[in-house]
């Protein structure tokens, strides 16, 4: 099977993202990192690829030069070819249908299975993959955690929601949005770093790439008019006693006191 | 009239409409009564039958016939309606299932999506959380749009006197492609995270399952609920759908005790409505003392049974 995987470039998520004075968003020195959704998505591509075999490229929508070292690290964990559509600032469309048009002209292309991770860890709009399935009219499956490719060209598939697992069959070519399985994504060696840094990356560049297949945009419909702090609280008492239990005692006795208990 | 309704789609969970699309009713009725719309919600499934729990809280109930009510199959139903209707807006429970219709329907319609709505203001625009809950975001929408409602940040409607007409809407809805071959359901739950009163939380800090399973019985000594941060649920401690935080639930008891929980943001975004929070770690920065009404720095595998005796003493 040849399947695509979906990656976003996004600050470590032990950033601290806070507002200066003219209410813009300022970050901590963060690495720009795999969004760790989409390293799930990674992995599970790759262990579809290892039990019936095929091709796991991944692509980003991005800056080229902020995305390499992303991309890099996801060949070093078993994806064979990457790119990097670069956003093109006149040309107002969805990430998702440029990874749509772009996943039509990639090396290894048409592919069975098109994976995401389930949402990225800065916006968390969750629309990236579902919208691409929307574009490319392919079924869908979202918050998958478990998946096999079965020898009827289809895949079995766990989906979890907050009541229950369900145990889907899909066709492909199709669309998936992975959510966290109860395993690690591997790490890469070093020999595999070494490799994946003289493999090289796909530069697309997104004008003259969208087919106008009548996909609507919804780009520029939603305006950011503020962005504020949430409600903050302020610490109280910190006890740090001599023992334990002396600072159970003290902690207790102030919640005895003010009947929180 | 063009563009006069606010179709709510209502989620049946089990038997009746879930928790979080009674509150998507009351976040819809907002924005009705922000722009002068009316409220219908949409139900699809094999009987209008749970009709009854929002009869007197909406202006119309449309209900679609159908075999089954998985995504693929709303999002069908719902991205008809819209169309035929002429709706102003769809408002949908972000739910693991509901933020798949939402963004169907968006991309379907072409109407602009907002997900996880947490408030919508008098001018109708509506505040979201960004950088997993260290930021809020407010967005104006071009009409007509496509909101998901972030799940325990509006009320339940309360009931009214009154009843509602009931249209029967049949939509010619394509068969599936993606097939559910078994439904497993979660355990239910003894004691809800929702409607505690007293959460008993852990973190990563309780070092096994056999140290966090002792906090089962302090919350049961103090008549609440045992919840996680994410790396708890990581470790199987503990079931997903007890994650609280921003990738799992937002909670706001009266007394919240964290034991081994640092504070990311991701984390304490999730708690930060709790009346008291008591938290015990044993690094004195820890993040989530910055917001504790009391801390204690100390190993909160060393606390836990130190402070259930003393309870029990008490």
């Amino acid at each position: 099977m040849n399947i695509l995987v979906c990656i976003k470039p996004v600050p470590d998520e032990s950033v601290d993202v806070s507002l200066d004075k003219d209410n813009s968003v300022v970050f901590s020195d963060a690495s720009i990192v795999v969004n760790s959704y989409d390293r799930y998505a990674l992995e599970a591509a790759v262990r579809i690829k290892e039990s019936v075999g095929g091709t796991v490229s991944v692509i980003s929508v991005s800056d080229y030069d902020a995305a390499t070292p992303v991309l890099r690290s996801c060949l070093s964990v078993g994806a064979d070819d990457a790119a990097v559509v670069q956003e093109d600032a006149n040309e107002e469309r969805e990430k998702w249908s440029l990874l749509g048009c772009a996943s039509k002209a990639l090396p290894y292309a048409p592919f069975d299975v098109i994976i995401c991770g389930i949402e990225s860890s800065d916006i968390s709009y969750g629309e990236t993959g579902i919208a691409l399935a929307e574009y490319l009219d392919l079924p869908i499956v979202t918050r998958v955690v478990s998946v096999e490719a079965q020898a009827n060209g289809k895949l079995m598939l766990i989906q979890e929601t907050e009541t229950c697992h369900r145990r889907i069959e899909v066709p492909t070519p199709c669309v998936l949005t992975f959510s966290k399985p109860d395993y690690e994504p591997r790490y890469p060696t070093i020999k595999s770093k070494i490799a994946a840094r003289k493999s090289a990356i796909t530069l697309i560049g997104s004008s003259g790439l969208i087919d106008d297949n009548g996909c609507p945009s919804s780009i520029g419909k939603t305006r950011r008019v503020a962005v504020s702090l949430p409600p903050q609280r302020s610490g109280g008492v910190l006890i740090s006693e001599e023992t334990a239990e002396e600072s159970v005692n003290k902690a207790l006795s102030i919640l005895f006191e003010q009947n929180v208990i | 009239m063009d563009r006069d309704i606010i179709l709510v789609y209502l989620e049946i969970i089990g038997k009746t409409i879930c928790k979080e699309s009674l509150e998507a009713i009351t976040a819809a009725a907002q924005l009705g009564a922000v722009f002068g719309k009316r409220i219908a919600a949409v139900m699809v499934g094999d009987s209008p039958e749970q009709v009854d729990q929002v009869s007197s809280v909406v202006d119309l109930i449309i209900f679609v016939p159908s075999e089954d009510n998985y995504p693929e199959t709303i999002s069908n139903a719902l991205a008809t309606l819209f169309k035929e209707r002429k709706a102003f807006c769809v408002v949908v429970a972000s739910t693991s299932d509901g933020k798949e219709i939402a963004v169907r329907v968006a991309a379907r319609t072409g109407a602009c999506y907002i997900s996880d709505v947490r408030s919508v203001s008098s001018e109708g625009s509506m505040t979201r959380s960004i950088y997993g809950g260290a930021l809020l975001e407010t967005v104006q929408a071009e009409m007509p749009a496509i909101v998901s409602i972030r799940p325990g940040f509006f009320e339940i409607p309360a009931a009214r006197e009154g009843s509602v007409q009931i249209e029967r809407e049949n939509i010619d809805i394509p068969a599936p492609r993606c097939r559910v071959l078994e439904e497993i359901p979660e355990p239910a739950d003894e004691d809800n995270l929702d409607d505690a009163d007293v959460i008993i939380a852990g973190g990563r800090g309780m070092g096994n399952a056999e140290n966090f399973g002792k906090l089962k019985e302090l919350a049961d000594l103090l008549g609440g609920a045992v919840g996680g941060s994410r790396p708890a649920i990581d470790e199987n401690w503990l079931p997903r759908n007890r994650q609280i935080g921003q990738s799992g639930k937002i909670v706001a008891p009266k007394l919240y005790i964290a034991f081994g929980i640092s504070g990311t943001i991701q984390h304490v975004s999730g708690i930060m409505g709790s009346g008291f929070i008591l938290a015990v770690n044993k690094d004195p920065d820890a993040k989530i003392f910055s917001l504790a009404d009391i801390g204690i720095v100390g190993d909160a595998a060393e606390v836990l049974p130190l402070m259930i005796a003393k309870i029990k003493e008490h």
